[in-house]
């Protein structure tokens, strides 16, 4: 519906403006838009918010963004799969909203002139902008941290937060926070969410490969239902069969119940959970020591620690627990972190604690470009600290 | 705590922005009310052209290449009936913590706005020198 206007305008007036400003009327298309503020201008409640036209089109088809984040936090706007950091951006530039408007390709030539009669809804200044970012995880990890699922939890009725209470607490989408879930290796217990204890974790996944011994099943063949069902008498089903998941994968060619054993994983499981227990080894001993832990068949390689460890430029060299998800979230600190613990790093080695920093728009040789200094020594390419010595 | 954005019940409008340069008469909304603008010609190349005032200014037509949303803040009730409690318009800040009402937060995505037309060149004044004769 239109707005009364305010004022009166005839073809002939804009007719008498147009030859003013030294306009030829016949070199102009035959449609003259009068443009005026509707009587009702929208207020502060109404903001303009850039999205990519990927955004636009979930919008128009119903999906929904979530602002998310607790006091404290810097608002995100989270889509199902996606992270954004919100920006305010000014422009010096007065933006005014029409909701109608008349493109010259929409005008044919031939008619003759016609007014028509445009509402301007609101002026702005500002426009918010969004900027991808990697997902909040971090807290993901802290909030499941606080209660983890130990051998008690099942007799004591150990409460967690549900997904519900994630999404109102993590700023990361739907999508990031599962993916999560599965990186940590947490478990779903009732509708709850855990991570779960070493310990607990250390005596189920010993039952796993011990049933696995027992029946002389081979790594890449063994099956789920009866080992779930066996262990079941010690360990209550639902576990025990999330963390054989956690440990085997669905055996490519093999049948709907032979998965295949993740030896990488066994064995940087048994690796963490040694380095746990003590501050640091020597690396001879603690290489002799993990070779040992693991079951029979599988073989040790210090690069199923990546990301879990430090090796440190000692003689003789030491080896201590050093995970990613321990350092500063910031890139700057992160790097200062990393080249005191070590003076140079190659690429592969420092790719597993900074990759959870990168964006698309970042990879991990841009941001050690950008923020370290690369040397050469002996013909191998190290990264260093980009100031001081 | 989260707050939605989404589109409710009708789909967004298409809506169009005119950016010019530099601030309008005044900011003050009372002000502007009801008052004319301009008038928005096009040559017959598809240049846009919008006088105001005793201004002439030049544009051209630009395809955003990120789309602009129109976001209304506004209350619902809580138990997602969708039914508008109070529309919100003295500008507070996007975090609102009403926690304790029977309602929350939305954000209501009114309008998208995919194209627009920019003038950028400088205003051209125009001079009007009355003929002999006229009474203006």
């Amino acid at each position: 519906m239109e707005d009364p206007l305010l004022f009166d305008r005839s073809l002939a007036d804009v007719s008498t403006m147009v030859e003013h400003a030294k306009l030829v009327e016949s070199d102009l298309l035959p449609l003259s838009q009068v443009v005026s503020f509707t009587t009702n201008l929208m207020g502060d409640n109404i903001k303009l918010l850039e999205v990519s036209k990927e955004i636009a089109s979930e919008l128009e088809a119903g999906d929904v963004l979530t602002l998310r984040g607790e006091e404290g936090d810097n608002t995100v706007i989270c889509s199902k799969t996606k992270t954004f950091d919100i920006k305010e951006a000014e422009t010096s530039n007065s933006l005014l909203l029409v909701s109608q408007l008349t493109f010259p390709d929409q005008i044919s030539k031939t008619d003759s002139r016609k007014l028509g009669w445009r509402s301007v809804g609101g002026v702005f200044y500002k426009y918010l902008e969004l900027q991808e970012v990697r997902p909040k995880l971090r807290k993901l990890l802290q909030l499941l941290s606080e209660t983890p699922f130990t051998e008690d939890s099942s007799r004591s009725g150990q409460v967690g937060p549900s997904f519900g209470e994630l999404l109102d607490k993590v700023q990361a989408s739907e999508e990031e926070i599962k993916v999560g879930l599965k990186e940590f290796e947490c478990l779903e217990v009732e509708k709850m969410w855990f991570v779960l204890d070493q310990d607990y974790q250390m005596k189920i996944l010993s039952y796993i490969l011990r049933f696995f011994d027992e029946n002389s099943w081979k790594f890449d063949c063994v099956q789920k239902k009866e080992t779930v069902s066996a262990l079941s008498e010690l360990v209550p089903e639902n576990i025990v069969s999330q963390v054989f998941s956690f440990y085997c994968q669905p055996m490519t060619g093999g049948g709907e119940d032979e998965f295949s054993l993740d030896t990488d994983k066994v064995c940087r499981f048994y690796g963490d959970f040694l380095l746990a227990a003590n501050t640091g080894y020597l690396l001879t001993e603690f290489l002799e020591m993990w070779q040992k832990a693991v079951p029979d068949g599988i073989t040790t390689d210090i690069a199923q620690l990546a990301g879990l460890v430090l090796v440190e430029d000692k003689e003789p060299p030491v080896i201590k627990r050093f995970t990613e998800s321990s350092l500063p979230p910031t890139i700057t600190e992160r790097l200062t972190v990393l080249f005191t613990a070590r003076e140079r790093w190659t690429v592969e080695e420092i790719s597993p604690f900074v990759s959870t920093l990168t964006t698309s728009k970042l990879n991990v040789k841009a941001l050690l470009t950008k923020y370290a200094r690369p040397i050469n020594m002996g013909g191998t390419k190290y990264f260093c600290a980009k100031h001081g010595k | 705590m989260q707050f939605i954005v989404k589109s409710g019940a009708s789909t967004p409008e298409e809506k169009f922005i005119i950016e010019m340069q530099g601030d309008l008469e005044s900011r003050n909304k009372e002000h502007l009310e009801g008052k004319f603008i301009g008038d928005l010609h096009y040559t017959k190349d598809g240049t846009p052209i919008i006088i105001i005032g005793h201004h002439i200014l030049y544009g051209k037509v630009v395809v955003l290449d990120k789309p602009l949303v129109a976001l209304e803040k506004i209350q619902v009730s809580k138990d997602g009936s969708d039914s508008l409690i109070s529309g919100n318009s003295d500008g507070e800040e996007m975090m609102d913590l009403d926690a304790e009402m029977e309602t929350k937060t939305e954000y209501r995505v009114k309008s998208i706005i995919r194209k627009k037309l920019v003038f950028k060149t400088r205003p051209k004044p125009i001079i009007v020198v009355p003929k002999v004769g006229e009474s203006n």
